[in-house]
């Protein structure tokens, strides 16, 4: 995919440093694949069509995810050969160096579906079982969110932190709901909470620019449960490099993932975590 | 009778919108908030005076002598026949917040009823459009409702009330309604909701609470598109319902306001 933008603009993350393997050098990678990969999605809007159904008929993929993901495994590939690769369609490919890359290759497949214009690509870079970079590109507006441990977020180059908000009152927070329509009413029961004591809610479809968005300031606070690896490892973790604070899911915590401005964190998760 | 037909309000609309929302995207820094209005909620940025007040100059000298109805500024009154209902910066919280989901509204009347309507959604780059009899538009190509009629399959949209007392009631009924339908998203932009029902791209859009330049233009693109359409009054708890027709009579219960 020619686009003007496959070349990680001078200046923007920092200097290639040495190794293949160095955060910069991955947040640098997984900028540009995602770029090319925005640029692949963004031609197929439109033209999306069901090829498969998962867990349930509204958990869909699309031709246009499939092509997107190949694409993305054969650009990281080339350059990290070895690399492992968990994807959200095509599994997961053994890699035998220490990195692995953890790909959504359209997050907010439904929107995709119906045409809406907010889906995403999610690219991290996991080192040793810690993720280390990632990008996260929002297809149809272009801005590219980036970030690698130690060296910040940046969207589009220019270095972002999130919300300084002190109280739930003045924050705009997003979820997302359920595949599953048992689990979408404990979750109505949760937003039921958070509605009144919040500035606002929002639900754009795709967790990957939920999380990006905190990590910018965009957004106070993002929470969502049963997602799955490929939805959140990179925005995740943009929102933690940035600054916020997050919590990933676990057994203990009802498989909940939260990730807050700081000034925040507690009053909220005090209303979401059951 | 006025001199001026549906279409020609549509055009006048269409250039006036387009202009506006180049000016917002220049203007892409929030201008910060300026104005607080009926909560502190409820926020106001220069932009949003700025492209209303390059709005209305332009409807007036596109169409003299029209009424004009807007967010910002005091209502005018015209005597062409020609009404305008403005929304400078539709999603003014997204707006202030860097979250590019905002849009330009502009709907028009004609000898008081709804003639046309206009939506630019600013950071998207589409343009919507309709006028009454000639048919809904995305960047000039036809559009329509998705003509699903299962509530269990549906995608909706749906915003909150600023008024916290209307939200308890918004929240209590959520449940219930998750249980029911597909999902459910919530983008912050009334006018882009009701387009992108117009558009198939949501089945279906609810909200109370709204005012009358949140919705004029897009509840004409979703009626020219095919939705079912009921308009906010006094006797219905000032509910928007917009939907794909299938849907509508199922879903209107378990929105409706008690």
């Amino acid at each position: 995919m020619p686009s003007e933008r496959t070349s990680v603009p001078a200046g923007v993350i920092g200097t290639a440093r040495a190794g293949i393997d160095h955060p910069v050098n991955l947040e640098r990678l997984a900028y540009r694949v995602a770029v090319a990969a925005a640029d692949l999605a963004r031609s197929r809007i439109g033209r999306a069509r069901v090829v498969d159904i998962k867990s349930t008929p509204t958990d869909v993929v699309t031709q246009a995810d499939l092509e997107v993901e190949t694409l993305i495994r054969s650009e990281l590939l080339e350059a990290t050969p070895g690399a492992a690769i968990c994807g959200e369609e095509e599994g997961t490919a053994e890699g035998i160096i220490s990195l692995r890359w953890i790909v959504d290759p359209i997050d907010g497949t439904v929107n995709f579906l119906y045409n809406l214009p907010v889906v995403s690509v999610s690219i991290a870079a996991e080192i040793n079982g810690v993720v280390v970079a990632g990008a996260v590109a929002d297809v149809v507006r272009g801005e590219v969110f980036s970030g690698s441990i130690g060296n910040g977020v940046r969207c589009d180059g220019a270095l972002v932190v999130p919300s300084a908000a002190t109280e739930l009152a003045d924050s705009l927070v997003s979820t997302g709901f359920s595949y599953s329509a048992d689990e979408r009413r404990g979750e109505g029961e949760v937003v039921a909470r958070v509605l009144p004591e919040a500035r606002d809610i929002r639900n754009f479809g795709s967790a990957a620019l939920h999380l990006a968005w905190v990590a910018a300031g965009r957004l106070e606070a993002f929470y969502e449960r049963g997602l799955n690896e490929w939805d959140l490892a990179a925005g995740a973790f943009l929102a933690s490099e940035a600054g916020a604070m997050v919590e990933l899911g676990s057994q203990d915590n009802g498989d909940l993932v939260l990730a807050a401005a700081p000034g925040i964190f507690d009053e909220l998760r005090s209303l979401v975590a059951m | 009778m006025s001199q001026w037909s549906p279409s020609d309000l549509q055009q006048a609309a269409l250039e006036t919108a387009r202009k506006a929302a180049d000016h917002i995207r220049d203007r892409i820094e929030p201008q910060g908030v300026y104005a607080t209005k009926s909560t502190p909620t409820d926020v106001v940025t220069r932009t949003d005076r700025a492209a209303e007040e390059f709005i209305r100059s332009e409807l007036e000298r596109l169409v003299p002598g029209s009424s004009i109805v807007g967010e910002e500024f005091d209502d005018v009154q015209g005597h062409s026949g020609v009404g305008w209902v403005v929304d400078p910066l539709d999603g003014t919280v997204n707006f202030v917040y860097e979250l590019p989901i905002v849009s330009v509204s502009i709907g028009a009347t004609l000898d008081g009823e709804p003639a046309a309507g206009v939506v630019v959604d600013v950071f998207g780059g589409e343009t919507f459009t309709a006028s009454r009899g000639g048919g809904a538009f995305l960047d000039g190509r036809p559009i329509k409702v998705t003509g699903h009629q299962d509530l269990s399959a549906a995608l909706l949209c749906t915003g909150f009330s600023y008024d916290a007392a209307k939200r308890g009631d918004q929240a209590d009924r959520l449940g219930g309604l998750l249980r029911r339908i597909s999902n459910l998203r919530a983008l912050g932009s009334a006018a882009l909701h009701l387009c992108w029902v117009a558009a198939g791209r949501f089945d279906g859009y609810f909200e109370t609470d709204l005012k009358r330049w949140d919705y004029a233009a897009g509840s004409v693109i979703a009626a020219e598109a095919g939705a079912s359409v009921e308009l906010p009054s006094p006797g219905n708890g000032d509910l928007l319902l917009v939907t794909t027709p299938g849907i509508f009579d199922e879903l209107r219960p378990l929105v409706a306001p008690s």
